[in-house]
């Protein structure tokens, strides 16, 4: 424990420091519950998709408010950018500045809308407010934003640099003039603005109260101590984790202009004493929406700090002061310019992110003697956000009419953690709190029904703790006689990885069925099920701005899961017969990945399940086992160190000189992804243009436990190891 | 039916059974008398008859001659609460239209606002994975049944459910609440196939759009009617045996009671009885004062309860969640939040000490109860300060331990950040206040209201040590200590009207006036339907007044605003006019420009709420005389001023010495026995003719 006290002599008593940031807390609270109160957007009130933040004069944030944790960067960049824009001497209460470009204004996609506003107290510039929403559309080549088809900024929508678009708190009729000509559905997009203005104003109120209550001084003091605090926290979190530097690469999928591309990219954390530093790094920025910029990758690595690590500190700027980011050279894939495009910047290059950031602090944690650090070792969640846009006319009201299907966008599993299995529908990490709309609720708004939604066995990544399982969702379009419809999807070839030694996750899929029977099911009143439906399937790319839907196609989305954690030899069997009685786990997986023999009455043969679990390991080293594994306990914390040797944790194998890397040592199997996945039960696309994906599978010679699952390319070099103890650093950027 | 009795018998009880206490509040022809005795879990008729004998013996009666002269028993309790926030009750079967077995595990999204990842975890299962059963069957959009049910797969189902042993079954089909046949005929079946057992349909239970709210209350209503047959039945007969002959009735968490075959039917009403309890006392009270707008607090063991009442209307919360579980149970809006007097003060990473939500619960309890806890708590704060007597703790229910609640909180608190104990003991107070205070401005500004047009309504035995501080926090200037509030809960079960909430959707897209025959017939029904309710319980149609109100809201958005409605049909120019009116009231929710004009309007579901107003108790009331002498201290006690960190000696007053018309300034305390309030410097404490306490903050 780290207190406050032991760190240094506060001036003010610790309890109105807390009592105060609990208040501005409490006003950033009040301005997200004026916009959910005035907005009515279900993007709002449904997927929670917004944020609140107060920042002080200087531009450092005190509070923030929400549960999309990558407009923690936002913030803090739209209100820069709004400062390095504006004259102070310019400035006036009721300003409102938009801020939606990636850019030049901090956002993390042109979709989501910032509002800044200044706020004032006895006329003097205070603090600063921030609302961001998610609106419904920003205009340009496509819906929300997301325009798939762009090949640079300029082609995908309205982008506002930090424009002052309000004076006197309401919102300029040149500008509502504009944005209503560029905007498709113009009067909830405007009423959304309205609202962001609104609880802008409302925390203006609310702070102009507090600083009348305790004054100007005061105020500065007590935020200087709860930043100091908030840095106090996340110094001893960093501390836990032992000194060194930890690796990791993954690649960014593209496949809508008929080529297979994969953007690698690459994230190095150096941990030091109890600061981080966060090196991206990455190919040449590419001409499709992926790109990551720094406010999606900033923002991105937030959300991953937030719910690995620091997810109990009050969020303000001084969990910003011990970590440190370095982007890269200017216009890589990590840290594009513009006219890049961007506008899946957070979900494709942004969720790889998060994905690279899990693994180098689980690599990180696994060697922290702090039981409570050493917990949050987590495989990666498959976070493949697989969404159908598709627009036309409803034949029963010959109105257009949209599909967009919230719940089959967001159903992908979450990753084991070290602590239990992952969830369904954990949907994004960065989307805490997001509801999936009832299949009543969309059947009622959208041209089809639903047929079935329901949970896909064996997608979660096998684990002691296994990943969340994907959802499986079918929609037939009845409605419409013709719709144009985009299909998008972020991972589909280089699915979630699991973590000491726990399998990667299914990666997540889509199949268009054409020419269906389904009106004449329906008709006949057969009940349309996997087997009475038929149609045929036409194969594409997975990811189209250009398909065509027609009156009884039927579109599945069969969501990933997430990685698990820790060998699934190790899964305790009670956990896996329940799995198989409950259909989650099918019964083949449960004997070939989990080595549980079950008897016909579904109960678990234990002499059986240690025979077959035997012969596994056998198998995974191609002969008998040397060594028996001493203890579970090191199950998330399979390698370590002993006397500047690399050592399996479960048996004491030695693994090399820890200057080394311990793969070199381990016994490695290599496969093409698809085909070892069509044995896992798992989807995965097999990528068949350039070098494939690999699932490599290291285990230890000595007793055979799985000790990392590795996903790579073909003829790719060894995975980097970590390496505690040791700092290198990529040269800075120039 | 006991109608003509009424007048000849003097008594009526109103039990709040609690998960500690059970309280009690009995009404005679001189007034009111309270009584708490520990609640007996194993047959809770136990400890309510525990009660009922304290209460009759402070009349000078035995318990049972005041039993046979009580025309009304009304019963609030914790049962169902208990069942469903447990998740321990009847083992339940589901049939499911085909294809959404996994609706329950998906729970609309169970992903948690928490950024911990630790914390997204599944929902657990409150149906077996093997008892839940897929049937071919489809109700579409419109209403018309595209799949027939297979009634051959339902008989199947059934058996492998009776096979599996269920007690209860729930039916949830989608789209039942526009066309409820294939749940009707499935019923049948079931019924053939297990004779006797209990079934709800989700069409009957919550017949509103959203499957898996309507799912879920149907899957509860299964998991609590085996506790609530068991408790309704249980008492019948005791009461019937000790000579009880007046009507026995239950308080729904809507804030009204109804007889015994509605709630075995309908247990799910039973959810959350006890605190709505106290806030239709707290209405009621109010409405005698001449208040408008109140807001409530009870401040419990392990939380804090609070409600706000623009107008003296608590509003209702439709679509209640428990956890990660939606459901469509109607509830009053009360918002709890984790602090109470168990609430276990710690260090949080940063070295910050923070109050809640983690409580000691009632065992160990807190550290003074000298059981074993070891962590500090909100009370042994009290304790420390000085606030609570440890002699004379709940009228000397227990005897409190000040070393105990020293040593923790020195270990736990004190010592960590080189504090002494009373500076301890005063931060944790303190940031017991701010977590109150902030829940009260949150529940305030979510609904639209400011604390300071508010009278704070304070009851529970602990909150009368914050009510002021809490208020000063808020800028609310005054506070009402209702008389009886150690057993407010049970007060407001007392004062009881006959309650009853009835829903459809309808789904009237207002751009078609042609629809309104439809509504009509749709509203019909739910009248009908009360009425023939009502009549089971004696009640006459036209002694009910009956609130038609509908849920409205713009195409395209989730959510619905509840807007009252004039109790008659409609005709179809009303459409236009509804459509018209809509943005306005829209407005007046959520501010000016925020109507999504242009967009069509649409009814959702249309609500009847019928309601049987029933006699009221005497109370003692006594005429405020002006110039009340002060009243004298009883006693003294050195206090630790949590707001000024300072020692001082402080009066004590009595309860009784404080008639109407008294006052009594701070710093003080008033002792009233089962109840303790701190009346901080500045602050004055009077009585008004009702006997409630009235403080200015």
């Amino acid at each position: 424990m780290n207190s406050a006290k032991t760190q240094g002599t506060l001036e003010y008593d610790l309890i109105d420091v807390e009592v105060h940031q609990k208040s501005i807390r409490n006003i950033a609270n009040e301005m997200a519950i004026t916009l959910m109160r005035t907005s009515g957007s279900p993007v709002v009130t449904d997927a929670k998709d917004f944020s609140t933040c107060i920042l002080d004069a200087n531009g450092e944030q005190l509070a923030f408010s929400g549960f999309v944790s990558f407009h923690v960067s936002t913030a803090l960049l739209g209100v820069q950018a709004v400062m390095r824009r504006v004259d102070p001497a310019n400035l006036r209460p009721g300003d409102a500045f938009a801020c939606n470009d990636p850019h030049t204004s901090g956002a993390v996609h042109q979709g989501d809308v910032g509002i800044v506003m200044p706020f004032f107290f006895e006329d003097k510039l205070v603090a600063w407010g921030y609302v961001n929403e998610h609106v419904l559309d920003i205009g340009g080549s496509a819906i929300s934003g997301f325009a798939l088809g762009a090949v640079d900024s300029f082609s995908e929508s309205l982008a506002f640099p930090g424009t002052r678009i309000a004076r006197d708190g309401a919102i300029d009729p040149e500008w509502e003039g504009f944005i209503a000509n560029n905007v498709r559905m113009a009067g909830t997009v405007l009423n959304d603005i309205r609202s962001m203005i609104a609880a802008n104003n409302a925390g203006q109120r609310r702070l102009e109260a507090t600083l009348a209550e305790i004054g100007l001084d005061r105020f500065t003091t007590l935020n200087e101590e709860s930043k100091r605090l908030s840095e106090i926290g996340l110094r001893a979190i960093i501390t836990s984790m032992p000194d060194g530097t930890y690796d990791s690469s993954d690649w960014v999928e593209f496949d809508a202009r008929g080529i297979e591309e994969l953007h690698e990219i690459h994230c190095r954390l150096i941990v030091e004493d109890d600061e981080i530093t966060l090196q991206f790094r990455g190919g040449p920025q590419t001409d499709s929406f992926v790109n990551g910029v720094e406010p999606s990758v900033l923002g991105q690595s937030w959300t991953t700090i937030l719910a690995q690590l620091a997810y109990d500190i009050p969020i303000n700027a001084g969990i910003w002061r011990p970590v440190h980011f370095d982007l890269g050279p200017k216009g890589s894939i990590v840290n594009a310019v513009a006219p890049a495009p961007v506008t899946m910047s957070h979900i494709q290059t942004g969720m790889r992110v998060n994905k690279l950031l899990i693994d180098v602090f689980s690599q990180a944690c696994s060697f922290s003697k702090n039981p409570v650090i050493g917990a949050r070792v987590a495989g990666q969640p498959a976070q493949n956000q697989t969404y159908f846009t598709a627009f036309g006319v409803d034949r029963r009201t010959g109105n257009p009419t949209v599909s967009f299907s919230m719940s089959v966008g967001m159903s992908s599993g979450g990753a084991g953690q070290s602590v239990g299995d992952g969830m369904e529908i954990y949907a994004a990490q960065a989307m805490a709190g997001c509801d999936m709309p009832d299949v009543e609720a969309e059947e009622m708004s959208q041209p089809g029904m639903i047929l079935w939604r329901r949970v896909e066995p064996d997608t979660g990544g096998a684990g002691v703790f296994r990943g969340g399982n994907g959802v499986n969702t079918c929609l037939a379009i009845l409605h419409c006689d013709r719709m144009n419809a985009g299909a998008y999807t972020n991972s589909a070839y280089v699915p979630p990885r699991g973590v000491a030694g726990g399998f990667a996750g299914s990666a997540g899929t889509w199949k268009l069925l054409r020419d269906t029977n389904i009106l004449d099911l329906l008709e006949t009143g057969i009940y349309p099920t996997e087997e009475s439906l038929q149609g045929h399937s036409i194969p594409g790319p997975t990811q189209s701005a250009s398909l065509t839907l027609n009156r009884g196609d039927v579109y599945t989305v069969i969501h990933g899961g997430g990685g698990g954690a820790g060998d699934p030899l190790l899964r305790e069997t009670h956990r896996v017969s329940a799995d198989v009685s409950d259909g989650y786990v099918s019964a083949g997986v449960a004997h070939d990945v989990y080595g549980v023999e079950l008897a016909e009455n579904g109960s678990v043969d234990e002499v059986g399940t240690m025979a077959l679990r035997e012969s596994i390991r056998e198998a995974r080293i191609g002969g008998k086992v040397k060594r028996p594994i001493l203890s579970n306990a090191p199950t998330f914390a399979p390698l370590g160190i002993v006397n500047e040797r690399w050592a399996c944790n479960m048996c004491g194998e030695d693994l090399g000189a820890s200057t080394g890397n311990w793969r070199t040592q381990a016994v490695t199997k290599e496969q093409e992804i698809s085909g070892r996945f069509a044995e896992l039960k798992s989807n995965v696309r097999k990528r068949v243009q350039f070098e494939e994906v690999v699932l490599r599978e290291n285990s230890c010679p000595g007793c055979a436990s799985s000790l990392v699952v590795d996903v790579t390319l073909d003829g790719h070099p060894l995975v980097q190891s970590s390496r505690p103890g040791v700092f290198e650093r990529f040269p800075a950027a120039i | 039916m006991k109608s003509q009795l009424v007048e000849k018998n003097d008594y009526a009880v109103g039990v709040d059974v609690g998960g500690t206490h059970t309280d009690l509040v009995l009404s005679g022809p001189n007034g009111l008398v309270r009584s708490k005795s520990f609640t007996t879990h194993g047959d809770y008729s136990v400890g309510i008859f525990n009660a009922l004998e304290l209460a009759a013996n402070q009349l000078g009666q035995e318990r049972d001659e005041v039993l046979a002269q009580c025309h009304a028993f009304i019963n609030g309790s914790t049962i169902v609460t208990n069942a469903i926030t447990e998740l321990r009750g009847a083992k339940v079967g589901v049939l499911i239209t085909r294809g959404f077995k996994d609706t329950f595990r998906l729970a609309s999204g169970a992903r948690r606002v928490e950024y911990d990842d630790h914390l997204q975890t599944p929902p657990p299962d409150v149906v077996a994975r093997d008892c839940i059963e897929e049937i071919s069957e489809r109700v579409m959009s419109n209403g018309e049944i595209a799949v027939p049910l297979d009634e051959v797969e339902v008989r199947a189902a059934v058996r492998r459910l009776r096979d599996n042993g269920v007690e209860a079954i729930a039916i949830c089909y989608l789209w039942s609440f526009s066309d409820g046949t294939n749940e009707k005929r499935t019923r049948e079946i079931v019924l053939e196939e297990i004779p006797g057992i209990f079934i709800t349909l989700s069409s009957e239970v919550h017949p509103v759009v959203g499957e898996y709210p309507r799912f879920m209350t149907a899957v509860f209503n299964c998991l609590s009617h085996r506790a609530t047959t068991r408790y309704v039945e249980g008492l019948q007969t005791q009461l019937g045996n000790a000579g009880f002959t007046g009507t026995l009735t239950f308080f729904q968490g809507i804030g009204g009671s109804v007889g015994a075959e509605a709630v075995q039917a309908k247990p799910v009403t039973l959810m959350q009885s006890g605190p709505a309890g106290g806030v239709m006392g707290a209405r009621h009270a109010a409405a005698r004062l001449g208040l408008t707008n109140i807001f409530v607090g009870d401040m419990g063991g392990t939380s804090f309860d609070t409600a706000v009442l623009p107008n003296l209307e608590p509003s209702i919360a439709k679509q209640a969640t428990f956890g990660p579980f939606h459901t469509g149970i109607n509830m009053l809006d009360i918002v709890s939040v984790g602090a109470g007097g168990g609430s276990v003060a710690w260090l949080d990473g940063r070295g910050v000490p923070q109050v809640g939500p983690h409580s000691a619960g009632s065992e160990p309890g807190p550290a003074c109860y000298g059981r074993g806890g070891t962590e500090p708590t909100v009370t042994d704060a009290n304790v420390i300060l000085g606030l609570i007597d440890p002699g004379n703790y709940l009228n000397g229910r227990h005897q409190l331990s000040v070393a105990d609640a020293s040593a923790a909180v020195k270990n736990r608190i004190g010592d960590p950040l080189g504090w002494d104990v009373k500076q301890a003991a005063a931060g944790i107070y303190d940031l017991a206040v701010i977590e109150m205070a902030n829940a009260l401005r949150v529940v305030s500004i979510e609904r639209g209201h400011h604390p300071r047009d508010f009278t704070f309504f304070s009851y529970g035995g602990g909150l009368g040590l914050f009510a002021v501080e809490i208020c000063r926090r808020l800028g609310c200037p005054s506070i009402v200590i209702p008389d009886n509030s150690s057993a407010f809960s049970a007060y407001g079960v007392l004062i009881a009207d006959y309650v009853r909430q009835y829903e459809q959707t309808v789904n009237w897209d207002l751009s078609d006036p042609s629809q309104a025959d439809r509504i009509n017939e749709a509203m019909a029904v739910m009248l009908s339907q009360a009425k023939h309710d009502a009549g089971l319980e004696g009640i006459a149609p036209g002694d009910l007044s009956v609130e038609r109100s509908g849920d409205f809201r713009f195409l395209g958005q989730t959510y619905e605003v509840t807007v009252p409605l004039q109790d008659v049909d409609f005709v179809p120019a009303d459409a236009a006019r509804l459509a018209d009116d809509f943005p306005r009231v829209y407005e007046r929710n959520y501010g000016e420009g925020t109507a999504w004009k242009g967009s069509p309007v649409v009814l959702m579901t249309l609500s009847t709420r019928v309601i049987h107003h029933r006699p009221k108790p005497t109370e003692r009331q006594q005429a405020v005389v002006v110039g009340v002498p002060t009243p004298q201290p009883v006693g003294e006690r050195s206090v630790f001023l949590p707001s000024e960190r300072r020692d001082a000696v402080l009066p004590i007053y009595a309860e009784a010495d404080l008639i109407p018309g008294a006052v009594v300034n701070g710093p003080c305390i008033v002792d009233v026995g089962d109840t303790t309030i701190y009346v901080p410097e500045g602050s004055e404490c009077g009585r008004d003719q009702y006997f409630n306490f009235t403080l200015t903050a």
